[in-house]
């Protein structure tokens, strides 16, 4: 009773300096969207579903990197051709269903990790003499950011549709074979600095769409196979890679549920 | 730091490689030859993706958008055709000159002329050009990301949107590639269930 009401005054009156950075709460989940997951959602008209997650579990917090925001709102604004997705995108941000990444980790700290981290993924792999550069700052921003979170043992889960980044933190030795394989070229893989990425926990808009189609935040006419598989070939066309065959494996693995 | 008028001797495999490709692709337009000019432009891409300067992407862009425009005929009907087939002949031509004595600013401006001469032509002809560039730029951004360069990179090398290069990527077969695929489909359902309901 007491630790009770110590905790409801601690809450009541919060510290002004770390007002900020005090927004945890036990359940808070973190879903980190690279510009990858953004963009096959809103070109597939499948941005109202992150609404919905968030209506749903408000503990959840969407979150996006200040690069990823350049990337999602800002370059696409002054392009005709994106702006009304552009739009669509920033809504959502005023509308607060995603954040900035700044509401929860200093900007200074993720600058500085996301330095850190460029640093390392710059040099990973080398060709004629050469380091390659792989990534691109807002994608090692968002890797930046996962690992900030992961330190203050907070539940993280990164979401990229982009086929580098993720290959590089699963599985860095099929990327390695595929930039020798498609270079013609040999390349030199660090290993050791390449560890640096194991362990990130990463899905891609597909799952997230496999998830909001069985809490049925998605729903569409015809059978739940065939709608499925509409969705998931939609985003398969705008970007997120996913294999023919991976989607015929999820569509199995529903058909079951 | 100061920018150097010269290809840095440990890059002067690309002065060599762009020189043999320019030579190919003048003697590909005198011909006609709109496949030997797609795979000129294919061999561009392996040097663009490790070095990822914008001399090999820039060739690799005009290489593919000439052998676009010359496969099309009505291009040539056009009255502003036969200003910018020279121009681009002439500017063509100087490049391959200042390619042979390392002049890199000069290569540079032949290349820079070649565009500004796209903006000079008049209606019809200079947005079917500046169209073919774009579509270009994303064929060949397409191309970078297919070799494992992210795509957030790719777009930012070729000065494209992340957007454009998403929408066209996804019509390709880049993500059926078996060595994309790095864990099975129930692991990472599995995760994004457990941290989502």
């Amino acid at each position: 009773m007491l630790n009770n009401s110590i905790s409801r005054k601690s809450e009541d009156f919060p510290d002004p300096e770390n007002q900020k950075f005090s927004r945890k709460t036990k359940e808070q989940k973190f879903l980190i969207f690279d510009s990858s997951t953004i963009i096959s959602l809103s070109l597939s008209d499948l941005l109202f579903i992150l609404e919905e997650i968030k209506k749903n579990s408000p503990e959840i917090k969407l979150i996006v990197s200040k690069d990823i925001i350049n990337e999602i709102v800002n370059k696409p604004l002054t392009i005709k051709r994106f702006k009304l997705e552009a739009l669509m995108v920033k809504n959502l941000l005023e509308k607060n269903i995603i954040e900035p990444a700044t509401n929860y980790v200093s900007e200074e700290e993720l600058e500085k990790g996301t330095d850190d981290i460029l640093n390392i993924s710059d040099r990973l792999f080398r060709a004629k003499n050469e380091n390659i550069q792989i990534m691109h700052r807002g994608e090692i921003s968002c890797i930046a950011l996962y690992k900030i979170l992961k330190k203050k043992n907070e539940k993280v889960l990164l979401i990229v549709d982009e086929r580098t980044t993720r290959m590089l933190c699963e599985n860095p030795t099929n990327l390695h074979k595929l930039l020798q394989i498609k270079l013609h070229t040999d390349v030199n893989y660090d290993y050791e600095a390449g560890d640096f990425f194991k362990g990130i926990n990463i899905i891609r808009s597909s799952e997230l769409c496999s998830f909001a189609f069985k809490k049925k935040i998605i729903r569409l006419p015809g059978s739940k196979i065939e709608s499925l598989d509409a969705v998931l070939y939609a985003l398969k066309f705008h970007g997120c890679s996913i294999s023919g065959e991976e989607i015929e494996e999820e569509k199995q693995i529903f058909s079951k549920i | 730091m100061k920018e150097v008028n010269h290809f840095i001797e440990s890059k002067g495999d690309i002065r060599l490689n762009l020189l043999d490709i320019l030579i190919k692709t003048r003697k590909a337009i005198d011909d006609n030859d709109p496949f030997e000019l797609l795979t000129l432009s294919n061999k561009t891409i392996h040097s663009a993706s490790v070095h990822q300067d914008s001399e090999n992407i820039a060739v690799a862009v005009l290489v593919y958008s000439m052998s676009k425009i010359i496969s099309r005929e009505h291009y040539k009907e056009q009255k502003d055709w036969p200003e910018f087939i020279s121009t681009f002949s002439a500017e063509l031509d100087k490049a391959i000159q200042n390619l042979k004595i390392n002049n890199l600013f000069g290569f540079r401006e032949n290349i820079a002329n070649i565009q500004k001469s796209i903006d000079s032509l008049s209606g019809h002809l200079r947005d079917y050009i500046k169209d073919i560039f774009l579509r270009a730029s994303i064929n060949k951004a397409s191309r970078i990301y297919e070799h494992g360069i992210s795509m957030s990179q790719t777009a930012h090398v070729l000065g494209i949107m992340s957007w454009e290069l998403a929408e066209y990527a996804g019509r390709t077969g880049i993500s059926d590639v078996n060595l994309s695929i790095t864990q099975n489909i129930k692991t990472r359902l599995k995760r994004a269930f457990e941290i989502l309901e």
